[in-house]
Order: structure tokens, then C-alpha cells, then sequence
């Protein structure tokens, strides 16, 4: 019974989060980076793959040169997560 | 299941994600401190590689008609030593301590573009892994760290096989280095914006500390000095795979070329890795004398000029080539010229000591052993810049060691000076001061031994980069002694692993100011919060830290600057 109330109470707390929406932000926060991002190390693989391509296939080359693109986009459209 | 406190609603049960668990906080960090330190690290390791690449160099050649390596395996051991300690030591050691050390010293809470330095780190790591698994494949890069063409050419205008490289070897080189430059470039985009755009209200550009001035002309020089290497690497390669002819005489092109664009990337770069080590050398000398830096503008000002002069110094690599008259003399002209800009630093760290209340500890013991294993180096290359000397040694041991005492006794003596003087900021903890001294000590008689009989082989005319020699020319006793000196070194850098291991794990707490230091880097925790400091510091002298200290005897009080 108790359980259950707990229960009940996060799920009201995780509605309320979900209904306060994102926070608002400084003009500082905004042009802030993310802390953390994953594109910096993807492009860098991606363009370590297109290198290895380079050197023992054509076809490892194009897929690394698509990765390459694919994460330019990926860091272009990062968007800083307390913003989402 | 972690835990998140949100603002009046109480506290909300939340799944980690990978980039929260301690391995996605490295992976996907843009803290410019953490991927200082991943620099560092990823610096040492290369360090060790291309350690280990210089005792076999040296094993072999400690006897003469030494079989411990075959000839080719040999050629790609040297070639791999010099890309190694060059590109992936030296350099990106130097902008690894400048990552986790210029924000702090200029007051910034990051650098200026946060996602732009972690790829400039992931890169080099790629890099680095890249020209590295070359020994895996057989085919490591093998005609020097210089890569003179014609040798590096795929087949075509080869007479025959060794007059030309048709495995992947000078593949991974051109590869290897393109990697590398991109990392260069966006490093040095990257510490430009922020040293020009994020400093402290009051850091004028003549209030900063002087490893922020060396990083910034560092980092000139790399941006005007890559393309270089970058247009001579892809040319390189079109003339391996696109059947284009820029380096082969017998089709029209030049391999004179390749030595033209090659050192107007080559010489800027001597600079680029010791600039750094003159900025660390800057700052810690005044530390350990307990007063201001001797002559600030002209310490600052003389490194601007090295950089202005480094473009004008490159074909002084080529006097042997048959260079016009009036080029050589304008040449060896210029490689004079950058010596004064050099003595006046040299002067200026002796004048910084001369009546200081010195401190031996061990930062300035390596200071103090950069300067002097610096000089040796820099009068080798004043010698090498008269043309008629230079003939006679051209391509000798004597170049060996002259190189082998501005980088080792120069680059090294002052990063391992700029590691043991800032690892109490990074780490919190000391590193062990006795074995630091042993470490010192092991360094200076170490590359003593090893280098300066380079000098005389040199003179009686041991060619570089042979493979053996045989018994009755004399070298023997020199050679022996050189690798005797290289496994000191090796106990050196052993014992400096230990230190760290060591301080890591019970080392003394180091607190925010274990040296009582006078920039802005000691005014925050050891190791800084993620955001470096509470408050923006406001900078009022060329040392805001030792003001804050002193309010009464503050420097912003008496000095105009």
C-alpha cells in the first residue's frame, strides 16, 4: 500500500515535470555548447574510416565519406537537450 | 537509475544515459581540461611508442655490423621515431597542457569553441592509431620523417624497386599527416579565438602570461605553416594513385619541390614545438625566483619575431642541393638573424634568475636544464647556418644531435618542467619531489651521453639514417656510449611513470597554490570546477594572482603596464 502510493506520487511529480516544460534560459545558456557531445568523436571516425577506405577499398571509402556527411548534419543540428 | 533534483518539483528517478556513465563522460566531453588531460595522456603513450622505436634504433647501432633489426625494418623504425616524438608527442603535448592551461591563465571558463577541440583531440588519437597500426600491415612509413621525393613515389620513372615506394608505407604517411593537420589546424583556430576574444576584463594583450603569447604564436604558425604540408601530402598522393607527375624529374616535375613546400612547413615547425616549451620556461622561471619575468615585452615580442623569421629560414635544409648564391646567402643570412630573437629570451630567463631568491624544486631544475641543454642546441644550429660548414656535416650525426638538443634537451626538459609545475593544478596531488630530482638527473646525464657523441661522429662523418657500420672507423666507443645514454633516458621516463603512479595514489595534497605562484591558474581549486572559476577574476597587472595576494605591494600600484 505504501509502495503504491510512492508510486503515485512519482508518476504526478514526472507529469508535472512534462507540464513545466523547458526551462528558461539566459542569453549566455543559450549560446552555451551541450557539455557533452557525441559528434566530435563520430566525425573523427568517420573520417579515420574514409582514410582506412582510401587505403584498402573504394567501396570502405564511400561509406566513410556518407558517415563523414552524415555526421556534419549530426553536429549542425545538435540542439542542447534542455532546450528539447 | 540516477537521480535528478528539478526546481520545486522534488526529485525525479531518471535512466543514465551513456554520455552520464563515467566512460561516455570522457567519450563525449568538450571540458577543455578533460580533453587536455585525454591530450596529455594520449602525448604519453605516444612518448613511450616513440621511445621504444629510439632504444631500438640505438640497440642497433650500439655495436658496429648489428643485426638486432633487418635494414627495411630498421628504415621504418627511425621514420616512425620522428613522426612519433614530432607529431604526436611533442605536439600534441604541447596543446594539451595549452588546453587545460590557457583557459584557466586568461580567465576564461572554456575554450572558445568547445566541440571544435574535441574533435582536434579525437583526431590525433585517430591519427595517431592510424600511422601506428602501419607496422601491422607491414607497411610503415620508411623513407624519414621528411619523406624526400622522389623515394616516396609509387613505380612510375623508378629505375628500379628501391629508388621508389610502391607498398602502402608512404600511404599511411601522407594519410597519416593529412589527419594530423586537420587536428593542428582546428587546434590553432581554436586557441587564436580564444586567447584574442575570451580574455579577462583587464587581461590586455600585454598582461598575459607569457605561455598564453607562445601558444598564440604557436598557433599562428600552424594555420600559415600546414597548408604546406597539406598541398605537398596531396600532391604526393596524385602522384602515387592519379598517375600526376609534380615531384618526378623525368616526367617534367621537380622532387626539389617537395623539399621546398616540405621545409616551409619543416622550419616553421622547429618553432612550433619549442615556442610552447619557451612559454612554459617563461613562466615557471619567475616562480622559482620570486620575481616578475625579466624584460616581458621583449620575452613576448621576441617570440612574435621568431615567428615572423621561422618563414624565412627553410632552404638552409637544402644548401646541399646546389641552391643559387644569392640564396644561400640570403639563407644562412636569415638562420643567423633568428639567433637574436633567441639570445634575447636566453638573456632575459638568466636576468629572471640573476638575484632571485631561487627555489630547486623540480620544475626549475628542468628550467634550468632547458636553457642550458637549449643553448647547445641553438649554437649547433647558429654552426649549421654557415653554408661551407654545413656542406661538410650536411646529413650527418652532427644534424642528429643538433635536432636531438633543441627537442629533447629543448621541448622535453621544458615539458616535463610545465608537467611537474602544473600537476598539482590538474590532479590535486604532488609529484614526488625526490623522484622528480632522480628523474632529472637520469634526463640530463642521460641525453648528455647520447647526444653530444652524435657531435663528433658527426664530424668524422657517420652518416644518418645507416642501417650499420662496419668495426674499423673509429665509432664504435661513441656509438656504444650513445645507446648506454638512451637506456638512462628510458630509467628516466620509468621513473617519472612511477612518480605519477605514486602521487595518484597517495600523493600529497597539492591545495590551489603549492608554489605561490602569481597567475590566474592558482586562484581556483586543484583540480578547477567544470566552470574554472566562481567569478570572472579582473585583471589589473601582469600578475593579477600575486596581487590579489598583495593587496598593499600590488603590482598595479607601481607598474605602468
Amino acid at each position: 500500500m505504501v509502495e503504491n502510493t510512492e508510486k503515485t506520487e512519482k508518476a504526478e511529480k514526472v507529469v508535472k515535470v512534462k507540464l513545466l516544460g523547458p526551462r528558461k534560459l539566459t542569453k549566455e545558456q543559450m549560446e552555451a555548447p551541450e557539455p557533452r557531445s557525441p559528434w566530435p568523436i563520430v566525425l573523427a571516425v568517420t573520417i579515420f574510416i574514409a582514410c582506412v577506405g582510401l587505403l584498402i577499398h573504394p567501396i570502405v571509402f564511400f561509406i566513410g565519406v556518407i558517415l563523414i556527411l552524415g555526421s556534419i548534419t549530426g553536429w549542425l543540428l545538435e540542439r542542447r537537450s534542455y532546450l528539447r | 537509475m540516477a537521480t535528478r533534483t528539478i526546481e520545486g518539483v522534488g526529485v525525479v528517478p531518471q535512466r543514465k544515459t551513456f554520455a552520464e556513465t563515467y566512460i561516455g563522460q570522457w567519450l563525449t566531453t568538450v571540458d577543455h581540461k578533460k580533453i587536455g588531460i585525454m591530450y596529455i595522456v594520449t602525448a604519453f603513450f605516444f612518448f613511450l611508442v616513440g621511445g621504444m622505436e629510439a632504444l631500438l634504433v640505438r640497440t642497433q647501432l650500439a655495436v658496429p655490423n648489428g643485426k638486432v633489426l633487418d635494414p627495411e625494418t630498421y628504415n621504418e623504425i627511425f621514420t616512425m621515431h620522428g613522426l612519433t616524438m614530432i607529431f604526436l608527442f611533442v605536439m600534441p603535448m604541447t596543446v594539451g597542457i595549452g588546453n587545460y592551461i590557457v583557459p584557466l591563465m586568461i580567465g576564461a571558463r572554456d575554450m572558445a569553441f568547445p566541440r571544435l577541440n574535441a574533435f582536434g583531440y579525437w583526431i590525433v588519437l585517430f591519427g595517431g592509431l592510424f600511422l601506428t597500426s602501419s607496422f601491422l600491415f607491414n607497411a610503415a612509413p620508411n623513407d624519414g620523417w621528411f619523406a624526400y621525393a622522389p623515394l616516396t613515389e609509387l613505380n612510375s620513372g623508378c629505375v628500379k624497386a628501391y629508388q621508389c615506394t610502391p607498398g602502402l608505407n608512404m600511404d599511411f604517411w601522407v594519410l597519416g599527416i593529412l589527419l594530423l593537420g586537420i587536428s593542428s589546424i582546428s587546434g590553432a583556430l581554436n586557441f587564436v579565438v580564444t586567447i584574442l576574444k575570451m580574455r579577462a576584463p583587464g587581461m590586455t594583450i600585454n598582461r598575459m602570461p607569457l605561455f598564453v603569447w607562445m601558444t598564440l604564436v604557436t598557433s599562428f604558425l600552424l594555420l600559415f605553416a600546414i597548408p604546406s604540408l597539406t598541398a605537398a601530402s596531396g600532391l604526393l598522393l596524385l602522384d602515387r594513385h592519379l598517375g600526376t607527375h609534380f615531384y618526378q624529374y623525368t616526367f617534367g616535375g621537380d622532387p626539389l619541390l617537395w623539399q621546398h613546400l616540405f621545409w616551409s612547413f619543416g622550419h616553421p615547425e622547429v618553432y612550433i614545438l619549442i615556442l610552447p616549451a619557451f612559454g612554459i620556461i617563461s613562466d615557471v622561471l619567475p616562480t622559482f625566483s620570486r620575481k616578475p619575468i625579466f624584460g616581458y615585452t621583449f620575452v613576448a615580442w621576441s617570440g612574435v619575431a621568431i615567428g615572423f623569421l621561422s618563414f624565412t629560414v627553410w632552404a638552409h635544409h637544402m644548401f646541399a642541393v646546389g641552391l643559387p648564391l644569392i640564396a644561400q646567402a640570403f639563407f644562412a643570412t636569415s638562420t643567423t638573424l633568428i639567433a637574436i630573437p633567441t639570445a634575447v629570451k636566453m638573456f632575459n630567463w638568466i636576468a629572471t634568475i640573476f638575484r632571485g631568491k631561487v627555489v630547486f624544486r623540480v620544475p626549475m631544475l628542468f628550467a634550468i636544464g632547458f636553457i642550458a641543454m637549449f643553448l647547445i642546441g641553438g649554437l649547433n644550429g647558429v654552426a649549421l647556418a654557415i653554408v661551407p660548414f654545413d656542406y661538410q656535416v650536411t646529413d650527418t650525426y652532427f644534424v642528429v644531435s643538433h635536432i636531438h638538443y633543441v627537442l629533447f634537451g629543448g621541448s622535453v626538459m621544458a615539458i616535463f618542467a610545465g608537467i611537474y609545475y602544473w600537476f598539482p593544478k590538474m590532479t590535486g596531488r604532488m609529484l614526488g619531489e625526490k623522484l622528480g630530482q632522480a628523474q632529472f638527473w637520469l634526463f640530463l646525464i642521460g641525453l648528455n651521453l647520447t647526444f653530444f657523441p652524435m657531435q663528433i661522429l658527426g664530424l668524422l662523418g657517420m652518416r644518418r639514417r645507416i642501417y650499420t657500420y662496419p668495426a674499423n672507423l673509429g665509432w664504435n666507443d661513441l656509438n656504444l656510449l650513445e645507446t648506454v645514454g638512451a637506456f638512462i633516458i628510458a630509467t628516466g621516463v620509468l621513473i617519472f611513470i612511477w612518480n605519477v603512479i605514486r602521487s595518484l595514489r597517495s600523493g600529497e595534497a597539492a591545495g590551489s597554490d603549492p608554489w605561490d605562484a602569481f597567475t590566474l591558474e592558482w586562484d581556483t581549486s586543484s583540480p578547477p570546477p567544470p566552470y574554472n572559476f566562481e567569478t570572472i577574476p579582473v585583471v589589473r597587472s601582469r600578475r593579477p594572482f600575486y596581487d590579489k595576494k598583495n593587496p598593499e605591494i600590488a603590482d598595479w600600484k607601481t607598474a605602468t603596464h
